[in-house]
């Protein structure tokens, strides 16, 4: 049956390679797009570590203009004002390092026998009220903190799986920027956006200084927004600069990762439409195809074919050419786990793979159904009167 | 003939309802969204207002100070010269890695050592990222704005709806002068006729309104501020630092001369920098610009190299392999299709042929009536083009831009549906043109 079935396929190698050459590509275009779809849809169902909604934030610029002394006394005033608000729950200093702001931090040290690269992260105690950490071991920084001579460290959870992922490492001292006593463990701290990689991070904490120009800000419940002004004129009579500004982690988000979702939206939408023109292409193409094999069938019917035979034929003439399309695709697009193309995780790409794969047969089989279900209820006494 | 052609074309759109419908689809949505894509392309990085002058342009958006770390590496060769062991060193100086520091710099440096370069008309120096919030009655105005100097107005094109630009002695004095965007004068001061005069409050200031430009929506920079000002009126802190500072710096260069010459002249005058000012951060030797074009900044954020000449033909061919990926799909698709529906007519190729019909002929007819068919589809995806382009402009589903329609669009679109009707038409005709007489006319339906 199958030899008969790839006979046929060769007697109209032109249009069948077409054909095959169409698939081919959907292929290829849909394991592209998938594969950038779950790429980016694994990143954003990772936990973010921190709450967006109800925070808000004002960003500073002229405190790095006052001297030192006068910029701890100013912010300590600032959060003191701050807090005595109704409104707010919590207030939370860090420098220009702030959720969604673009701003990194790296440092690495091979000091403790092996590559140690992460994000650091300067914080102060409030932090993990402010944004709500999630403390999976050990403790968060209290004030005491800061005295300790070596200086105690709170890391996330991809730097302990990355770095040390046998033993708990809690009071465990190493090097990094010199000796340091790690406290306790979150389990993340995405800061630089949604579609930010998980990375080893290390919280920081540091005193008041004069750069900590980013104030994050727990809101009691839904605060209106017209309660910016009020806040835009308390931080602006106790700094004594205007130029402030204020904003909500939750309207940040959105900004920070529009751009990613426009293109998403718009490589899904395209995608999408691929896919249904060549549905109907394939469903046309078929339809004419079967038609235009009328004798054939009339001819096997009347030889006592039944016409479940007929279709069962059909059907795996386009599955077979469907094969060996998606078999070409799946030989390219394997390459790139196999030969380690990319940096990125394996599973990702087979994954698309299998979903391409899936999408391609479902789509030429809802093709192929109709028309050979058609080609089957065709009489011999019609189809043969014809020739 | 012509006539004919027309003719026989329109009763074979008709003739089978549902081929012509599966056709039209395919076509119509795709010249549709490429009309979309086009459009955006043409009105972020089409010569049009305000940016007019933007092939003459080159950027300057960052100065580097940087330290190169060399390793030197000996290696050792022994060889036997008369049965004697001779030793042969060789010594090879290998860049280790570097460290680099970049950001924007000082507007001191551009204007001392930048401001006349041979190849450069003009240039302008600005801070491009600053924000400003204002209340209107509690609701918070974000306002995007930039500090220029006067020469911004001649590269900028910007089409002045009202009122005039700040003049050399308004930037001279640091006079609390603005020019708004009609969007900004909407929003603040909820008209757009009148505002000139007017005062507007910004950073606890209050700035007289004196001119106002139309707003166009464009992601690529420096051109959609909400509002422009002096930078003398900044307040700019870290003016202490000889190098690094805010400052973005935009040449035009002279007719007639290569963006190239200008970008080596950039680069060469960034050599005659002092590198010892006190200023300096510890450690750093060498200074560099790293000057592009305006498409090369383009390109930059799609795809980042430092050369920004690579940036822009790495970005190009993504671009190009993208859409050709997307062509090609329904192209193969509508082959396909009038693979088959050509077979339908040969009969009636038969009879042609049979009256002396050349091959051309017969290719002709059938490229013109897919050319046709492709037309009628090009015309339905342009409605739908326009539709998609006036919903992405009222959702602002791309932040920041607005998509254009400008005559050239028409143009481009036009060109693109010539196109892909001849290249699907192409491949189905020449294959039917080669069919036999006998066995075209052996089916005898006609």
């Amino acid at each position: 049956m199958i030899k008969h079935v790839f006979k046929l396929l060769w007697n109209k190698k032109g249009s069948n390679a077409l054909m095959a050459l169409e698939i081919f590509l959907s292929f290829i275009v849909l394991f592209f797009v998938l594969s950038y779809l779950f790429f980016n849809l694994d990143r954003v169902n990772q936990t973010l570590g921190f709450e967006t909604e109800n925070v808000w934030m004002i960003e500073m610029d002229a405190i790095d203009k006052l001297d030192s002394l006068e910029a701890v006394t100013t912010l300590q005033n600032l959060k003191r004002n701050l807090i005595n608000l109704k409104e707010i729950e919590s207030v939370s200093f860090t420098e220009s390092i702030a959720p969604f702001k673009g701003n990194q931090w790296r440092t690495g040290t091979d000091d403790n026998g092996f590559n140690m690269n992460t994000l650091m992260c300067p914080v102060d105690t409030d932090l993990l009220a402010t944004v709500g950490l999630n403390v999976v071991q050990g403790r968060w920084y209290t004030e005491e903190d800061l005295n300790e001579t070596i200086k105690p460290i709170v890391v996330n959870q991809a730097f302990i799986d990355r770095y040390y992922p046998d033993k708990s490492m809690i009071d465990s001292i190493f090097i990094l920027n010199g000796d340091r006593r790690l406290i306790g463990v979150i389990d993340e701290y995405r800061y630089i956006g949604e579609f930010a990689d998980s990375e080893p991070t290390v919280m920081e904490l540091t005193d008041y200084f004069q750069n900590m120009g980013n104030v994050l800000l727990k809101m009691k419940g839904d605060i209106p927004t017209s309660f910016e002004e009020e806040l835009y004129n308390l931080t602006n009579t106790t700094i004594k600069s205007t130029s402030n500004t204020i904003t909500t982690l939750e309207y940040e988000r959105a900004k920070d990762s529009n751009e990613s979702w426009v293109l998403i939206v718009a490589l899904l939408f395209i995608c999408g439409f691929l896919c249904i023109n060549v549905a109907l292409g394939l469903f046309g193409v078929l339809w004419y195809n079967i038609n235009k094999r009328r004798s054939e069938i009339g001819l096997r019917q009347a030889l006592g074919a039944h016409s479940i035979d007929i279709t069962k034929q059909f059907i795996l003439e386009i599955l077979l050419l469907t094969l060996l399309a998606v078999g070409l695709g799946i030989f390219f697009a394997i390459q790139i786990p196999l030969l380690k193309v990319t940096e990125y995780p394996d599973s990702l790409f087979y994954r698309s793979i299998l979903f391409s794969t899936l999408i391609i047969f479902l789509l030429v089989i809802t093709c192929a159904l109709f028309p050979s279900v058609q080609a089957a209820r065709i009489s011999p006494a019609d189809s043969l009167h014809e020739d | 003939m012509i006539s004919n052609y027309l003719k026989l074309a329109w009763r074979m759109l008709g003739r089978n309802k549902f081929f012509t419908f599966i056709s039209l689809f395919g076509i119509s949505f795709t010249l549709g969204i490429l009309m979309v894509i086009l459009s955006f392309l043409q009105s972020e990085l089409g010569t049009n207002r305000p940016l007019t002058h933007k092939n003459d342009f080159v950027v300057v958006n960052m100065l580097t100070l940087k330290t190169e770390f060399f390793d030197t590496i000996v290696g050792v060769d022994t060889s036997f010269i008369d049965s004697k062991m001779v030793l042969d060193s060789t010594l090879e100086i290998k860049s280790s890695g570097s460290m680099q520091w970049n950001s924007e710099m000082n507007n001191g440096i551009a204007e001392e050592y930048l401001s006349d370069l041979p190849s450069a008309e003009k240039m302008t120096v600005f801070i491009e990222h600053s924000e400003y919030d204002v209340y209107i009655n509690g609701v918070k105005l974000k306002l995007h704005s930039l500090h220029g100097d006067v020469n911004y107005w001649d590269l900028i094109d910007h089409q002045i709806l009202d009122g005039r630009v700040f003049d050399k002695a308004e930037f001279d004095q640091a006079a609390k002068v603005v020019v708004i965007s009609d969007k900004t004068a909407l929003n603040y001061f909820g008209k757009t006729t009148g505002v000139v005069g007017n005062e507007m409050l910004l950073d606890g200031l209050n700035y007289k309104v004196i001119g106002m430009y139309k707003h166009f929506g464009k992601i690529v920079p420096y051109v959609s501020p909400d509002v422009v000002l002096p930078y003398t009126c900044a307040q700019l802190d870290n003016q202490d630092s000889f190098y690094h500072g805010f400052f973005c710096t935009l040449f035009k260069k002279k007719s007639g001369v290569s963006s190239e010459k200008l970008k080596e002249e950039i680069k060469y005058a960034a050599s005659t920098i002092p590198m010892d000012h006190p200023s300096k951060p510890e450690g750093y030797e060498q200074l560099e610009f790293n000057p592009a074009t305006y498409d090369e900044v383009f390109a930059q954020a799609i795809y980042y190299e430092r050369e920004a000449s690579k940036s822009l033909w790495i970005a190009k061919w993504i671009l190009i392999s993208l859409m050709s990926f997307f062509i090609v799909l329904p192209t193969l698709n509508l082959i396909n299709l009038n693979v088959s529906r050509i077979l339908d007519r040969s009969s009636e190729i038969g009879v042609r042929k049979a009256f002396g019909a050349h091959k051309g002929n017969i290719v002709a007819q059938f490229v013109f009536e897919n050319v046709l068919q492709t037309l009628l589809g090009g015309l339905i995806g342009l409605g739908l083009a326009v539709f998609l382009i006036k919903l992405i402009n009222k959702s602002g589903f791309i932040r920041n831009a607005i998509l254009e329609l400008s005559p050239n669009f028409f143009l481009y679109s036009f060109l693109v549906t010539l196109l892909f009707g001849i290249l699907s038409g192409l491949l189905p005709a020449i294959k039917m043109s080669k069919l036999q007489i006998v066995n075209a006319l052996k089916e005898n339906k006609l």
